[in-house]
């Protein structure tokens, strides 16, 4: 037989037995040994040129040996058809009955033996190399490729990415076994890894370009499984439990909890930094140790079958990213303590817990192909940073998204502001800070639904936090604008502000008259701003400074730090004159002055700081006013001396008693104007002002005295059938009670008894002044209502039962009739009875009349949709006839109400009907 | 401060009303006003123009008074203004009127009340002329206008 | 029922003696307020009252007086200024000049 001849069989022969049985090739798309080339006739394989072309140089084995040998090795390294339910039994089957199974476990006979060691002898022992590779492929391709597509047909299987890697293992246990027993050893050392590698590759290319496992879906299984082993072995997932179990168990589980902890809060409270160390780094517990071996053994299939690398690496980056995003969301929200070590924490998580995953995983799937592990090492220092950084920008992200929360909760939230401070280091991040918390607050803080308590109280704390995140002030003039803006157009903002200033530091004394909660720590503020320097607040530079820093480059053009540097000064430049400011002053020290007080210590502070602040000018007419209420003192001293209103002070000298009456003299040019609601005083007063007055007029020349006989305060003395009653009451409650004095002291008469409109024109006053004064006398118990408009006077207290018509003591019960203190307790329950009614009946009305309006309202919102409250309050100025006469404030607590009670809603400023 | 509390007095009066004929011009400041006067009847030395009164305050007013005088805006201004002829009026502005100067100011007078001598000073004038050695006057004169010693010979304007 | 009371605490305002709302011609403030060199009214802002019928702040009208242009005139009417309550002395310019703040309250007495 000729060689040619020969060749041309052997070559059919090797075609023959590779492609004969040939299923449709698939995307075989590897250049590397491209199985369709030999198809083509002007390509070139090694194989056989080598084997053409050393053919007459070199005269092998005879022919006939050759094709013995090639039948014989052929057959002995055929991998049986079993299809692949005959892979997919591993788990059933011990290894070596697997083995033999797929006919991998029978060693070679001599004659096999000696045809393997012939062929792989000859220089063209390449050919029954690729030969091999030729049979994996294709009993790949028929066997295999099927079966592990229809694995993943159902990726949420457990375990299936395991499965599909096992699979694969074995798969390459079966097409290597016979090449490492039986040709490897044939081979000397260069031969034998060029070898093995050649079909090491052919394995790799067939797993991941055959359309048996495609990527997306690999991917996606990898994803999942790096995600769930990586939110154990960092520590993410006991964060989570822990914040589940919540707060309250935290402590009693310290004992028994796991000593391994990323947990910031049991890090920071840790007070030994070597114990901090070693929370994160020693001890870990059998889950995290398990989880990380399952994931590493994973790995090391992974890139064993083909699937690792630098696919797998992209896989795993991402994810790593993802989880540097959860544990910052598992592990800080709401760790606002000040100072803050979340940066401590971070770096040292991500050095030894973040970083130590990575390595790991490097370690295994950034292989080069070579097989040989290279000697750079997989992290350096600057990825570390990398990632801490990357870290660092979600906690910034984090307490943006918090910053409303860590407002409210200001001062205790002062660590946030130490995390961001890290976070608006430059415009962009600062533009961030600005235009998000601009919004939020709009949404959260600057509606209607919002009392304007609630809202400075938070400007107040934004003042203070941003100050410290930026001493420069620029962040906090781009967030105030909005909030400034907003305050401006409110009626009580001035109000709340000057009350707040004239609170008592101290709450105690008497109730504050509006139920409303006050500002209160505004005059701790003015005290404490009093303390610091004032100098400040020039506008010129300081050239002394040594430590002067340019504004930022993001302040806006008009900025200046003095405005806003602080608290007291921020509220106050709110207005742009400051007798907006002044006025208000003098209204609320009008208020308090003429009440009956010892000292005016707080009102003096106030008005001594404003002074600074404002200059004397502006406050001149607080300063009058105080001064008239101190002069007042000694006047009053001077002028009851002189008319003989002091009384005797003999005991023994019966004169006859005379009320002792004071006065509080005003300079009423410098007093808000006060409203008079005129009345017939008792006649023995009117004398005795008279008097006061004749002694004023000669002591002050040339001026004369008007009383405003509405202000003031009196102590009455009521001599009753069966008791006596002293308190201090208004001068309309004491003017109105005095009416009811029995003619004839001795006399066993009836009790007096009058109508409201003899009241009315005895005193000549006011029908609802009249009526105000008469309920508070029945809240005493001195007067009842026998009937409507009729009061009289209830000398002795009914023993018993209720007297009928007392309607406002319903708490009067059968067993408090005896003693005095008993009778005094029912007249306190009386009074709170008689209070919560008058509050109830006042609120009551202003509903009535407010719900005449509601209808108005629901039909403008719903035929012209929402609209914010000043919009509501034109349209109600223009549609109700004879105009709206509710103040923008009560409409805004009308609103509330609805609100509450679910038939409007607030959104963006705008309320709108609920549907 | 006197100055001051009583020129912010005025001008807090003078935004809420003026007598008709006398309008407010312009204050920058507390030192120099401009005031606008119209004579109301139909003289037809001054029919249908509008003249500009310049009032310069020291810190004594209004113990002192102030100085006053016509200035003219060029007729291509937007609101021309010329000097108006009187006997007693120079045709650089000055007036010689006596409540105007050291002698004869009271500190009861008030803007509004000069401004209102002067519109009746016009209303009352019937000679298109200028006084005596008006440009010789202008030419020379170097005093300020209050401490020139005019004479008040002519009751008659 | 008897009603006595102990203590009847009031509130007044005092004003001079004059018609509403008049103000002192020089520095156009109610006399009710301050001169604008005064922080507080009445004892230390006194009103002089002269016998032509028109009143001052003291301390606006002693500005003006002190002006040698005055020449001691009212400067409403332009008669000699004299107060009330001190008819004894004709010389009004003189005495006016004399007045200080310490002796305000002798001169109103």
């Amino acid at each position: 037989m000729p060689p040619t001849s020969t060749i041309t069989t052997s070559r059919k022969r090797v075609f023959n037995s590779v492609f004969s049985a040939s299923p449709a090739l698939g995307p075989f798309s590897t250049t590397d040994n491209p199985p369709l080339k030999s198809i083509d006739p002007l390509a070139t394989s090694r194989s056989f040129d080598d084997s053409q072309l050393t053919e007459p140089d070199e005269p092998g084995p005879d022919q006939e040996t050759w094709d013995r040998a090639w039948d014989a090795a052929t057959a002995f390294l055929a991998v049986p058809d079993r299809g692949f339910a005959a892979l997919g039994a591993f788990e059933d089957i011990d290894e070596d009955v697997f083995l033999k199974r797929w006919n991998r476990h029978e060693r070679p006979s001599r004659k096999t033996a000696d045809a393997l060691r012939v062929l792989v002898s000859q220089e063209q022992r390449g050919s029954i190399i690729d030969w091999y590779g030729q049979e994996i492929r294709r009993h790949f391709l028929k066997n295999f490729r099927d079966g592990l597509f229809d694995l993943l047909c159902y990726p949420e299987k457990e375990g299936l990415l395991q499965r599909i890697v096992r699979c694969l293992e074995l798969a390459r246990r079966i097409y290597f076994t016979r090449l490492a027993e039986y040709i490897l050893p044939l081979l000397d050392a260069s031969e034998k890894e060029r070898a093995f590698l050649k079909l090491h590759r052919t394995f790799h290319h067939m797993v991941a370009y055959s359309s048996a496992l495609p990527w997306d879906r690999v991917s996606a299984l990898l994803n999942r499984e790096f995600t769930k082993e990586a939110l154990t072995i960092l520590g993410i997932d006991a964060l989570k439990e822990e914040a589940a179990r919540g707060d309250v168990s935290i402590d009693e589980d310290m004992e028994v909890d796991r000593e391994f902890s990323v947990s910031y809060r049991r890090w920071r409270e840790e007070p030994s930094v070597d114990a901090r160390m070693e929370m994160m780094t020693e001890n870990e517990d059998a889950e995290v140790v398990a989880a990380r071996d399952r994931l590493l053994s994973l790995l090391n299939g992974l890139q064993l079958v083909g699937l690792g690398g630098d696919k797998a690496q992209k896989v795993f980056a991402g994810v790593m990213n993802s989880m540097m995003i959860e544990f910052v969301l598992a592990a800080y929200p709401g760790q606002w303590e000040g100072p803050s070590l979340v940066s401590q924490h971070l770096r040292h998580w991500v050095e030894n817990v973040f970083a130590r995953l990575v390595v790991q995983v490097l370690a295994i799937i950034n292989v080069p192909e070579s097989g040989k592990s290279s000697e750079h090492l997989d992290v350096n220092l600057s990825d570390v940073e990398k990632w801490y950084e990357t870290g660092f920008t979600c906690v910034g992200t984090l307490r943006m998204r918090e910053l409303f929360d860590v407002m409210v909760e200001w001062p205790a939230s002062s660590g946030a502001i130490d995390d961001l401070r890290r976070f608006t280091t430059n415009p962009a991040t600062r533009l961030y800070f600005t235009l998000s918390f601009a919004s939020v607050l709009c949404d959260r803080l600057l509606h209607p639904g919002a009392s304007t308590v609630e809202i400075l109280q938070l400007y107040i704390s934004i003042i203070r936090a941003l100050n410290l995140l930026d001493p420069k002030g620029v962040l906090l003039d781009r967030v105030a604008r909005p909030i400034r803006r907003y305050l401006r157009d409110r009626d009580d903002t001035v109000k709340v502000i000057v009350g707040g200033l004239l609170a008592d530091p101290d709450a105690e004394g008497q109730p504050a008259p509006s139920t409303r909660e006050t500002l209160a720590e505004l005059s701790a503020e003015l005290t404490k701003a009093h303390q610091n320097s004032l100098q400040n607040d020039g506008d010129e530079l300081d050239w002394n400074d040594m430590n002067w820093m340019p504004d930022p480059v993001d302040a806006a053009p008009d900025f200046r730090k003095s405005k806003t540097a602080d608290v007291i000064g921020s509220l106050i430049s709110l207005f742009e004159s400051k007798e907006t400011f002044v006025k208000e002053m003098q209204n609320m020290l009008a208020e308090r002055l003429l009440q009956k007080r010892t000292d005016y210590v707080q009102e003096m502070s106030v008005l001594e700081l404003l002074k600074l602040r404002f200059g004397d000018n502006a406050l001149q007419a607080c300063e009058v006013m105080m001064r008239d209420i101190f002069d007042s003192r000694r006047v009053d001293g001077v002028i009851r001396n002189d008319q003989g209103l002091v009384q005797s002070t003999t005991p023994d000298e019966p004169t006859e008693e005379i009320p002792d009456l004071h006065a509080k003299i005003l300079s009423h040019f410098f007093w808000p104007d006060i409203q008079e609601q005129a009345f017939k005083v008792p006649e023995e007063i009117t004398a005795l002002q008279q008097r006061y007055s004749t002694g004023f007029e000669s002591l002050k020349p040339s001026r004369k005295l008007t009383w405003l006989n509405n202000l003031g305060q009196v102590t009455v003395e009521l001599d009753l059938d069966d008791r006596v009653f002293v308190d201090e009451v208004t001068t309309w409650q004491a003017a109105v009670i005095y009416a009811f004095q029995s003619t004839t002291p001795d006399d066993k008469q009836p009790p007096v008894t009058k109508t409201l409109e003899q009241l009315t024109q005895e005193l000549q006053m006011s029908p609802a002044l009249v009526r105000s004064a008469c309920l508070f006398w029945i809240s005493k118990r001195i007067l009842t209502e026998p009937q409507r408009d009729t009061y009289r006077v209830l000398e002795t207290l009914p023993s018993g039962e209720n007297e009928p018509g007392t309607t406002a003591e319903p708490n009067t019960t059968d067993d408090i009739n005896d003693d005095t203190s008993a009778a005094a307790s029912a007249a306190a329950a009386a009074d709170a009875a008689a209070a919560a009614a008058a509050k109830e009946s006042a609120e009551a009305a202003a509903m009535e009349k407010m719900n005449l309006y509601w209808q108005f309202i629901v039909g403008m919102l719903t035929n012209q949709g929402a609209m914010p409250l000043q919009q509501i309050v034109m349209m109600l100025k223009m549609v109700v006839p004879g105009g709206f006469p509710f103040s923008n404030e009560e409409l805004r607590e009308f609103l509330a109400g609805m609100v509450s009670k679910g038939k409007l809603e607030v959104s963006g400023g705008k309320y709108k009907i609920v549907p | 401060m006197f100055a001051g509390k009583r020129l912010s007095k005025e001008l807090a009066k003078m935004q809420g009303h003026l007598p008709p004929g006398i309008t407010f011009a312009k204050s920058d400041n507390l030192e120099e006003w401009q005031m606008d006067i119209r004579v109301l009847d139909d003289n037809p030395l001054y029919q249908n123009q509008i003249y500009r009164l310049k009032f310069t305050f020291s810190q004594k007013y209004p113990i002192e008074p102030p100085e006053v005088q016509f200035i003219s805006l060029p007729a291509s201004h937007e609101t021309p203004r010329p000097i108006p002829i009187h006997p007693h009026i120079y045709s650089n502005g000055i007036i010689c009127l006596d409540l105007l100067s050291t002698a004869g100011w009271s500190p009861v007078q008030t803007v509004e009340s000069v401004c209102m001598s002067i519109q009746s000073m016009l209303t009352a004038n019937t000679r298109d002329e200028r006084p005596p050695g008006d440009s010789d006057f202008v030419s020379y004169n170097k005093r300020r206008p209050r401490d020139i010693n005019f004479q008040y010979d002519d009751d008659n304007v | 029922m008897k009603v006595t009371f102990k203590e009847w605490n009031a509130v007044a305002t005092w004003r001079w003696d004059m018609p509403d709302d008049d103000v002192c011609g020089i520095c156009r403030v109610q006399f009710d307020g301050t001169c604008p060199t005064c922080k507080f009214p009445g004892d230390d802002c006194a009103l002089l009252l002269g016998k032509c019928g028109h009143s001052f702040h003291m301390h606006c009208l002693m500005t003006w007086i002190q002006q040698e242009a005055s020449k001691g005139l009212c400067p409403m009417c332009r008669q000699k200024f004299e107060w009330k309550g001190n008819e004894e002395d004709g010389n009004a310019t003189q005495n006016t000049q004399d007045i200080t703040q310490d002796t305000t309250q002798d001169i109103q007495a």
